[in-house]
């Protein structure tokens, strides 16, 4: 066994054993240098995150542990400080520093911290020259990769508290980078497709305002109205997660960097599942020999891949059979999110360019799922409620629209189009003359495909 | 009908850009003279474009005649046409092009959500005549729905690309205006319609909730582009907004009273919103009022009303009074519609705005 396996399972073993206990702030601070620091506080500071970037090997360790601490250190000077005024300076202070580019230090003297978390993060704060140390040690490529990152989350953070984003555009901006970041570093390439990137960052800030019990930001007044909430809003996210960890599956060689994924995906998917309350994909105990073992091969992480999605469908499912007290679950084929293709068979086929893509194919696979004939008043309840979901997947697609990208809309407007009148010769109305002619096999409904537009 | 409204012979394609790459226009920029507006005139306006850009050469055809012949009362058309108009210090309407072709758009959104919301509830009938999917059948209705959100896609963008300092000022808008990238409130709105309030004593702020998303949303979104386009600053869009929002809450509030009540024209069967178990705003008087009520809505609540059943449900609650206190909120919503127009000058477009306010009041 390699050293750096050993060093690894070490890593993770201990932070096992720390993930559910308070953060040991005393040792902390006495860790020494960058790397004691890091070691010692990447659980503490991410939780899971934390263990997930023990699993990866040690360059991607290394670069992934200076780029998640450094942005930690962003979040206490965005967060913890007041005026906002003083906030964005020392926030853009901050940023230089860690990125070698300043000679002020930003100061902690007037950050407060109340949450175990926080403390964490003043902590790190107050070591920032640590941190600055860990970045600086990078390989070029990485040192680069880690530094944009830094300014990207730094200029988002500035913007919203100069005027605040919506918590879609900031989650995108700052969760959703960091996820960009994290796709670039496992497959070493840029991003094929950040918007889909961005969505997972909107997914992780709405697990964790449901983990926070964020009522009053959702207009919600209890806990399960706000589980309703999130749930409904997350559904475009939960599908950009699982197409972009689909294609991870395929571009990612390192076996280490297949389990952190599978890791992540596992916990976020647990989370969803216990909030919703439905059955965990696979038990506590289970998650991380189930994580080492999707690293095995793409086979291997499909199938776990595919239990994941089940898991959330089901989920789902079980939010949505609060219907009035009728059970949606009969009809879990019809309203499946993931259709009910396999994770192998999707494996295989490329996935999506976009999230309007995305999501304009999995509405209409709802589509495609209702009957064909007309309505008599007697329409099976999943029907209804497919249509409502694939409804919410297709208006959803709007949310990355610019209120004046004409460009977007005209491309949008025409994929949907396009999507309603595919394969649209299997249900014209029964009383279309095309119809009758198309069951004597003498034509052909003619179906005029929308026209793509130039560009403005 | 169909001739009247000018769908025969139409030319320019209800989505799909027209040969050379923008839809051709009507006139100038302002269509037909001043006039003594009504929102019987607006309708008429919004029809007869309608029936325009209904294009000849796609499979939906048939259905979108069907639809569009048998049509609502286009309000959010109206609200689109009088915001354009907030600002104006004319006292004659102006028909700007802009604004009708966006009051379009905003009506294809609308019929759109409503082919699918009558496949989403069992909705035989619309209007008095057979709705979209009991004509057309399901799944073929779902998919004509999609396009013409498509369709009214391509009309927002034909009206972007030839007014810039529309774009700009839309580009800068507040986050309270709802525009495209917000309109999936109106389908979290349709799904949360038909989740039980987590808890009964939570009914009136459900109701609320899925009044803000279901409807508010396209009369926001409606109210949005009207008075951007007109160019209000953000408080007076913080303003439209406000009016938008009481007036979604008493148009709703009124549906719910004529969905109890049935008139002549509510062209649908009544109580259809207590057969699905949808909570109302009258529904909510009622319970509020006895106890000998929740018992009752329990009891139904735990089963499929019949429709025997169904219209026993309607008279207790239209019997108890809980409509007429339902009609005193909606009036109290439609009041506060009003005041919140206070800050706007007195003008043709403000006066519609007021007319609509009154107009949804009415019971039949």
């Amino acid at each position: 066994m390699k050293i750096d396996h050993l060093k690894r399972l070490g890593l993770v073993a201990h932070g096992l054993y720390v993930l559910r206990k308070p953060p040991a702030l005393g040792q902390l601070s006495r860790a020494r240098g960058g790397v004691g620091l890091a070691r010692r506080a990447i659980v503490p500071a991410g939780r899971n995150i934390g263990i997930a970037i023990c699993l990866l090997p040690g360059a991607l360790r290394h670069e992934a542990r200076a780029a998640f601490l450094a942005c930690r250190v962003l979040d206490a000077f965005e967060d913890l400080g007041s005026p906002t005024s003083e906030r964005r300076k020392a926030l853009e202070e901050a940023a230089a520093c860690l990125c070698g580019r300043g000679a002020s230090r930003p100061s902690v003297a007037h950050l407060e911290a109340d949450r175990d978390s926080e403390q964490v993060d003043l902590l790190l704060a107050s070591r920032i020259d640590d941190i600055r140390g860990l970045i600086a040690a990078l390989p070029p490529d990485g040192r680069q990769r880690v530094e944009r990152l830094i300014m990207d989350v730094a200029a988002v953070m500035a913007d919203n508290l100069d005027d605040p984003l919506s918590r879609a555009d900031y989650s995108r901006g700052v969760l959703g980078r960091a996820t960009e970041y994290a796709c670039e570093l496992v497959t070493d390439r840029p991003v094929h497709n950040p918007d889909l990137c961005r969505s997972i960052g909107h997914l992780a800030q709405m697990a964790n305002d449901l983990r926070d019990r964020e009522c009053e930001m959702y207009d919600a007044v209890a806990p399960e109205e706000l589980t309703r909430q999130i749930f409904l809003r997350m559904l475009p996210a939960v599908l950009a997660a699982f197409a972009v960890v689909r294609e991870l599956n395929r571009d990612t060689r390192s076996r280490g960097a297949r389990a952190s994924i599978a890791y992540m995906m596992i916990t976020t998917s647990s989370f969803l599942c216990h909030e919703a309350d439905s059955p965990p994909p696979i038990s506590r105990a289970l998650r991380l020999p189930a994580s080492l073992w999707a690293a095995c091969s793409t086979g291997a992480f499909q199938r776990v891949l595919r239990r994941l999605e089940v898991a959330v469908d089901s989920a789902v499912l079980t939010t949505l059979s609060a219907f009035d007290g009728r059970d949606a679950s009969g009809g879990a084929a019809a309203l499946s999110l993931f259709g009910s293709r396999t994770g192998a068979e999707r494996g295989s086929t490329p996935a999506p360019g976009d999230l309007p893509h995305l999501l304009v194919d999995s509405a209409f696979h709802l589509v495609g799922g209702l009957p064909d004939g007309r309505l008599d008043g007697d329409l099976p309840e999943p029907h209804g409620m497919a249509m409502m979901m694939a409804d919410h997947l297709a208006f959803s697609s709007l949310d990355h629209l610019t209120a004046d990208g004409t460009d977007q809309m005209r491309q949008l407007a025409d994929l949907l189009q396009a999507a309603a009148t595919d394969g649209l010769q299997l249900v014209l109305p029964p009383s279309d003359p095309r119809c009758r002619r198309r069951r004597t096999g003498s034509a052909v409904a003619r179906i005029s495909s929308p026209t793509r537009t130039p560009s403005n | 009908m169909v001739d009247e409204l000018g769908l025969v012979g139409a030319v320019d394609g209800l989505g799909h850009r027209a040969i050379g790459g923008s839809v051709p226009l009507h006139g100038e920029a302002t269509i037909g003279l001043p006039v003594t507006l009504d929102l019987a005139e607006c309708r008429r306006a919004v029809d007869r474009r309608l029936g325009e850009l209904v294009e000849m050469d796609q499979p939906f055809r048939s259905l979108f005649v069907h639809v569009f012949t048998n049509p609502g009362k286009r309000v959010r058309a109206g609200l689109v046409l009088a915001t354009a108009n907030i600002l104006s210090t004319d006292r004659p309407f102006n028909f700007n092009r802009d604004a009708l072709d966006l009051a379009c758009a905003v009506e294809m959104l609308h019929e759109a959500s409503l082919i699918h919301d009558d496949i989403c509830d069992g909705s035989t009938l619309r209007r008095g005549v057979a709705s979209a999917p009991a004509r057309f059948g399901i799944q073929f209705s779902a998919r004509a729905g999609f396009y013409l959100a498509g369709a009214a896609l391509h009309q927002i963008a034909s009206v972007l690309e030839r007014r810039a300092d529309f774009r700009e000022r839309l580009a800068a808008a507040p986050q309270d205006c709802v525009l495209l990238h917000n309109l999936w409130q109106l389908s979290l709105g349709q799904i949360l319609e038909n989740l039980p309030p987590v808890n009964p004593s939570f009914l009136p702020h459900h109701y609320r909730v899925v009044v803000k998303a279901k409807t508010g949303t396209l009369f926001r979104f409606a109210c949005s582009y009207g008075a951007i386009l007109a160019g209000c600053d953000s408080s007076e869009l913080k303003r439209m907004m406000d009016y938008a929002d009481h007036l979604a809450v008493s148009f709703q509030i009124m549906d719910d009273i004529r969905d109890l009540e049935g008139t002549p024209t509510l062209g649908k069967e009544t109580g259809t919103d207590l057969a699905r178990h949808i909570p109302t705003w009258p529904l909510i008087e009622w319970l509020s009022g006895a106890a000998e009520a929740r018992r009752t809505w329990e009891e139904a609540h735990s089963r499929p009303l019949s429709p025997d059943g169904v219209q026993t449900l309607c008279r207790s609650i239209v019997e108890s009074g809980a409509t007429e206190r339902a009609h005193l909120a909606a009036s109290s919503e439609a009041q506060q519609a009003q005041e919140a127009l206070a800050c706007f000058g007195d003008n043709s477009g403000k006066a519609l705005l007021g007319e609509l306010c009154s107009s949804v009041l009415q019971r039949q």
